[in-house]
């Protein structure tokens, strides 16, 4: 499972921080490599969107967007993505985000996040009960379709 | 009728001059070319340092509240900007934030957009008192102007250089555009930021001004 978080710098100095499976990447150009990663999921599905929080996922890779609970040195609320691959167990994924989090001192709102998350997962729930009950509606008037037209 | 035929020859040249004035006016004024081409949709390009006021000019244009956050990078989706009689129709595009990892967006950014935006904050490039950290924010920001300036000048796209936070100059305006010029005279972009617009974002009027006059162009 590889992580990838990115996250500003508190001081604006236009450094931006990296770190990749936990450790804090120095060299520029290999942060550039792990960023442009993500530039790939432009294009990926969008799950969910609020002011707060962004969900993007495809088959199990996963994109988070968000803000932590540390401001920056002009009181605005630092940004994060945080990317991880071949993995879709949210309970798993905000576990990994707090630690990668502590490597640069940020925190994240997980009571809030927990909550948007826990939203998302019954909402997927709703879709694909819905989804399910259209199923079995076609399948049912398909056989009732077919038993009308056999009787005939 | 004989009087009005014999005044036509003059009265077209003073006409034609008249329009040809205020064309050259509006157009020097943005760097030379026509900024919105009568085109379905317009694509913005809107880069620029950190804390330079980017989010909060998209913010104005979109109508919508704008929230103290750093931005990572926000796609927007298509949205109209009305002016008086004018509707202008923006596609969709990214905020994105002003570190340097978003730098690698620029290009591609600049390639696709029918107009640059590019912001910078003037009081923190005229600062002298913190030396180190105002170096880098200079270095920074020149690396950038010449990476905008050579990218559209090679694609003849527009490009507005703004310098925000003129509330935080200790000069007045005209000196502190002085003061900027003068720092960047022997740079190779220095042709493109000549036309550099100053503007205090907090303040309403001021913001207005400015979009309305882009706009009428």
């Amino acid at each position: 499972m590889k992580r990838i978080l990115i996250s500003q710098n508190e001081t604006n100095n236009s450094e931006d921080y990296v770190v990749v499976d936990g450790e804090l990447i120095q060299d520029k150009d290999l942060a550039l490599q792990y960023y442009r990663k993500l530039k790939a999921t432009d294009n990926w599905k969008q799950d969910f969107k609020d002011d707060f929080f962004e969900l993007k996922s495809n088959n199990k890779d996963v994109l988070i967007k968000s803000h932590y609970l540390d401001e920056d040195n002009i009181n605005r609320s630092i940004y994060y993505m945080y990317y991880v691959e071949g993995n879709d167990d949210f309970n798993e994924i905000l576990k990994y985000l707090e630690i990668d989090s502590q490597k640069i001192d940020r925190n994240i709102d997980k009571e809030k996040t927990l909550e948007i998350i826990n939203k998302i997962k019954t909402n997927k729930n709703i879709k694909s009960i819905f989804y399910k009950l259209i199923l079995i509606l076609a399948a049912a008037s398909l056989v009732y379709s077919l038993f009308k037209f056999i009787k005939q | 009728m004989i009087s009005n035929f014999i005044n036509l020859p003059l009265f077209i040249p003073i006409v034609l001059w008249g329009l040809g004035a205020v064309a050259t006016a509006t157009v020097t004024y943005f760097g030379g070319r026509a900024l919105f081409k009568k085109k379905a949709r317009t694509k913005l390009g809107v880069l620029g340092m950190q804390a330079a006021g980017k989010t909060r000019f998209l913010s104005y244009l979109r109508n919508i509240p704008f929230v103290e956050k750093e931005t990572s990078k926000e796609e927007y989706k298509p949205f109209t900007y009305k002016y008086e009689k004018k509707i202008i129709r923006i596609d969709t595009g990214f905020d994105i934030g002003g570190g340097n990892i978003f730098k690698d967006e620029y290009i591609s950014i600049i390639r696709k957009s029918d107009i640059i935006f590019y912001f910078f904050d003037i009081s923190k490039y005229l600062n002298n008192k913190a030396v180190a950290e105002n170096i880098n924010y200079n270095r920074e920001c020149n690396s950038r102007f010449e990476l905008i300036y050579s990218e559209t000048t090679k694609i003849k796209t527009p490009v507005i250089f703004i310098g925000t936070h003129t509330d935080l100059c200790p000069k007045d305006i005209n000196t502190t555009r002085k003061e900027f010029l003068n720092l960047i005279k022997d740079k190779s972009y220095y042709s493109s930021l000549k036309n550099l617009v100053t503007i205090n974002l907090t303040n309403k009027n001021e913001i207005t001004n400015f979009i309305d006059k882009i706009f009428t162009i």
